[in-house]
C-alpha cells in the first residue's frame, strides 16, 4: 500500500509545532526511514499514519483515498512501539494471537487457527519453543521479534516501527537489523520505521527521509543522501562534516586572508559562503600549485584502518579534521607538530 | 584462643548494645502501644466466655447494624471502584484542563476531618440545609436515614481506589492500550483484556482499603446517622452505644468484630504487597492512611483498655 501525506501540520499544546507542513510520499512494497534528532517530529509523524495522534490540518492518503478519518482500527496498521507495549498478563502465543482474538466474532479465526497462526508467525521470527512464555521471560531481542510478529499477525497493510532497536544493545541491533531487511525482503510489507541512527538508516533502509523541525529536509536512496544532501542540516546530521567559510570570487573559494584558494571551478555566486567537506573528502597532497590548504597536523590517532588528525589552519577558527586511510603512501609521515598540506576531493555548498 | 574467623566489625554498623537497645525500644513500643491493645480487645471479648460473646453478635441491633455496615460497603465499594477506575484513566491516560484540580479535589476526603465531612451532609440535606426541605416534600429522607450514611460513606472512602491506580496507571502509560488498539481491539475489549489486567493488583488492593474504610468509619456516619437502633447504626455506631451503656462484654465483643476485619485486611494487604511489590509499590500517601485507618476502626470502635471497669 502506498501512502501520501500532504502539508500535515500538528503542534502539541504549550509546545512548538511538532510537524510543520510535512509532506511525503511512501511507495508500496519499500522499507523507508524516518530519520532525524530527537523532537524532530518523526515520532509524531508515524503516529498520525497510525491513527494514534490526529492532526491539525493536511491529508492523508492510504493508496489514494482519505484515511484521516478512519479509526486506528480500521487502518489496519502493524504498530511496534519502541519499548515493544507487549502484553505482560499475556505468554508470547496469547501477545502474537491478540489481534486476531480481538476481532468481531463474525471475522474471528476458530481458536486452533489462532493457534495455527501464532505458531507460524513466531517461526518467522524465529521464536519456537517460546509459545508459553511471559514476555519478563524474554530478553530484549526475543520481545522486539514477539513485537513484530504480533503486528505481522492481523495482516496489516503498512508496518510501521518505532525506534525498533533503540533499546538494545549493539550487537543485538546489528543481528536484528540485517534479520529485519530479510524478513522485509521476504514479506515485502511496505515498512516505516523511525530511527535517530543514520547508520541503521543507511543500512536497513531504501530510502532515507530526513526529518528536521517538523519538516522534510531530503528524501532518496540512501546513497544519493549520503553523497548528494540538499541540505548543510543533512550534510552534518549523515555524518561528520568540516564547514569552512569562505569568500568565493569568480568560482574559487577562499579562506579568511588566503590567496591560494581552498577549491575552485564551484558554481556559485560571489560572496560569503560555507563549504562543508567530509573528513574522508580531504586528502594529503604535495602540489602547492593548485587549490589546497596548509596547516599544522595538531592530534593524530590512530583507528582501524585510518589515522584521524586535527588541523590547525591560519585564517580558521576551528581545528579541520581528516580521515586518511592508511592505504595513502604518506600516512605514515603525519606527525604531531609537523607541516601538512590537503586538498579537498569533494565539498558541498549550499544556497543559503 | 578460638579458632574461628573473626570479623572485624562492620564499619557502618551500630555497636551491639546500641542496637539492642533501639530493636528493643521498638518491640516494647510496638507490644504496648499495638499488640497489647488488640490483645486486650480480644480477652475482653470472651471475658464472660463464647456463649455470652455470640449473644452479644446474634442480639437483634447487633444483627442489624452487621447487616447495616454490610449493606454500606456493598454500596459504597463498587461505587468507588467505578469512580477509581474512570478517575484514573482520566488523570493518567490524558491531557485536559483542570486536572491538576482534579487531582487535588480527589485527597480532599484524606484532608478533611470525617466530622466536617458529616456535616457537610447535615448542611445540605438537614432540616434547614440546601436541598432538605425540597426533599422532604418529594418523601425523600436522606439525613438520619441509610442514604445519608451511604452518601458520608462515599465521601470519606472516594480517594481510596483512584489514590492507588493513578501512579499505577500513569507508570504504564497509554502504549499497551494504543498497541491493543492498533491490532484492532475495540475500546471495551481493550480495557477488559488489556488494561484491567494490568491494574488488578493495584485496584484489589484499593477495593481492600476501601472496603476497610467503609465498614469502620465512625466520624462522618455518626454525624449523618442519627443513631436510631436497629435502623441506623453501623457497627462501629454500635459499638459506642453498648460502651456508653457500660454494657462492656457486648461492646468488646462486637469490636472484635472490626478487630477481626482489620487483621484480615492486613493480612490480604501484605499478600497484595507481595504481589504488586515487583511492580509498582502502592503510593505512599495511600499506605498511610490506609494504615492509619485501620488501625483507627479498630480503636474508635474499641473502648480505651486503660480506663478502670467501674
Amino acid at each position: 500500500m502506498d501512502i501520501q501525506v500532504h502539508d500535515i501540520r500538528k503542534a502539541f499544546d504549550g509546545h512548538a509545532a511538532a510537524l510543520n507542513g510535512l509532506s511525503l510520499s511512501v511507495t508500496s512494497g519499500e522499507l523507508l526511514a524516518l530519520l532525524g534528532p530527537s523532537g524532530s517530529g518523526k515520532t509524531t509523524l508515524l503516529r498520525i499514519i497510525a491513527g494514534l495522534e490526529t492532526p491539525d490540518s493536511g491529508r492523508l492518503l492510504f493508496n489514494g483515498t482519505d484515511a484521516a478519518h478512519r479509526s486506528v482500527q480500521e487502518r489496519n496498521v502493524g504498530f511496534v512501539f519502541q519499548h515493544y507495549a507487549l502484553f505482560r498478563h499475556m505468554t508470547v502465543a496469547q501477545n502474537v494471537g491478540f489481534g486476531l482474538a480481538a476481532r468481531p466474532r463474525a471475522r474471528r479465526p476458530s481458536r486452533p487457527e489462532i493457534r495455527r497462526r501464532s505458531e507460524e508467525l513466531l517461526a518467522l521470527v524465529q521464536l519456537q519453543g517460546l509459545e508459553h512464555r511471559y514476555p519478563t521471560q524474554l530478553s530484549g531481542g526475543q520481545r522486539q521479534r514477539v513485537a513484530l510478529a504480533r503486528a505481522l499477525a492481523v495482516e496489516p497493510t503498512v508496518l510501521l516501527l518505532d525506534e525498533p532497536f533503540g533499546a538494545l544493545d549493539a550487537k543485538v541491533r546489528k543481528d536484528l537489523r540485517r534479520w529485519l531487511r530479510d524478513l522485509h525482503d521476504h514479506t515485502g510489507h511496505t515498512t516505516v520505521f523511525v530511527t535517530h541512527d543514520q547508520e541503521e538508516a543507511l543500512e536497513l533502509s531504501d530510502r532515507v527521509a530526513i526529518i528536521n523541525a517538523g519538516r522534510v529536509e531530503q528524501v532518496g536512496r540512501p546513497s544519493e543522501v549520503y553523497l548528494t544532501p540538499a541540505s548543510a542540516f543533512v550534510c552534518g546530521f549523515m555524518g561528520a562534516c568540516n564547514g569552512l567559510p569562505v569568500q568565493v570570487r569568480d568560482g574559487a573559494a577562499f579562506l579568511n586572508g588566503a590567496t591560494r584558494p581552498v577549491a575552485d571551478g564551484l558554481r556559485v555566486a560571489d560572496g560569503p559562503t560555507v563549504m562543508y567537506a567530509r573528513p574522508h573528502d580531504v586528502a594529503l597532497t604535495t602540489d602547492d600549485t593548485g587549490p589546497g590548504l596548509c596547516g599544522i597536523a595538531e592530534a593524530v590517532r590512530v583507528a582501524p584502518g585510518l589515522l584521524r588528525v586535527d588541523m590547525a589552519v591560519p585564517g580558521l577558527d576551528t581545528r579541520l579534521e581528516l580521515d586518511i586511510p592508511m592505504s595513502d603512501a604518506h600516512w605514515t609521515a603525519v606527525r604531531p607538530g609537523q607541516p601538512i598540506q590537503v586538498r579537498l576531493t569533494h565539498c558541498h555548498v549550499f544556497p543559503s | 584462643m578460638d579458632s574461628a574467623p573473626r570479623h572485624p566489625p562492620s564499619p557502618i554498623g551500630e555497636p551491639p548494645l546500641t542496637r539492642a537497645l533501639l530493636i528493643g525500644t521498638a518491640l516494647a513500643f510496638l507490644g504496648l502501644f499495638l499488640l497489647l491493645p488488640l490483645v486486650a480487645v480480644f480477652i475482653e471479648a470472651f471475658r464472660l466466655g463464647p456463649g455470652a460473646w455470640i449473644a452479644a453478635i446474634t442480639e437483634p441491633d447487633a444483627l442489624a447494624a452487621l447487616r447495616l455496615t454490610l449493606l454500606v460497603a456493598a454500596i459504597a465499594v463498587p461505587l468507588n471502584v467505578v469512580f477509581g477506575v474512570a478517575a484514573a484513566w482520566a488523570i493518567a491516560k490524558f491531557e485536559f484542563p483542570g486536572k491538576a484540580v482534579l487531582i487535588t479535589l480527589i485527597d480532599l476526603p484524606f484532608s478533611v476531618s470525617p466530622v466536617i465531612s458529616g456535616l457537610v451532609y447535615v448542611l445540605l440535606f438537614g432540616g434547614g440545609g440546601v436541598l432538605g426541605p425540597w426533599l422532604k416534600a418529594q418523601g425523600i429522607e436522606i439525613l438520619f436515614a441509610v442514604p445519608g450514611i451511604v452518601l458520608a460513606t462515599l465521601f470519606v472512602t472516594l480517594p481510596f481506589v483512584a489514590r492507588e491506580l493513578i501512579p499505577l496507571m500513569q507508570d504504564q502509560g497509554a502504549s499497551d492500550e494504543e498497541a491493543a488498539l492498533s491490532l484492532g481491539a475495540s475500546g471495551w475489549h481493550t480495557f477488559r483484556t488489556v488494561t484491567l489486567p494490568n491494574i488488578r493488583w493495584g485496584l484489589l488492593y484499593g477495593v481492600l482499603l476501601c472496603n476497610a474504610r467503609a465498614m469502620g468509619e465512625f466520624g462522618a456516619v455518626s454525624v449523618v446517622s442519627g443513631h436510631i437502633r436497629g435502623l441506623t447504626n453501623t457497627v462501629p455506631l454500635h459499638v459506642e452505644i453498648l460502651y456508653n451503656e457500660y454494657n462492656f462484654p457486648a461492646a468488646f465483643a462486637v469490636a472484635s468484630l472490626l478487630a477481626v476485619l482489620a487483621l484480615v485486611t492486613l493480612v490480604l494487604k501484605t499478600a497484595l504487597e507481595a504481589r504488586l511489590g515487583s511492580g509498582t509499590t502502592p503510593s505512599p500517601s495511600v499506605r498511610e492512611h490506609a494504615t492509619a485507618w485501620i488501625s483507627r476502626s479498630t480503636t474508635s470502635a474499641k473502648p480505651s483498655t486503660v480506663m478502670p471497669p467501674p
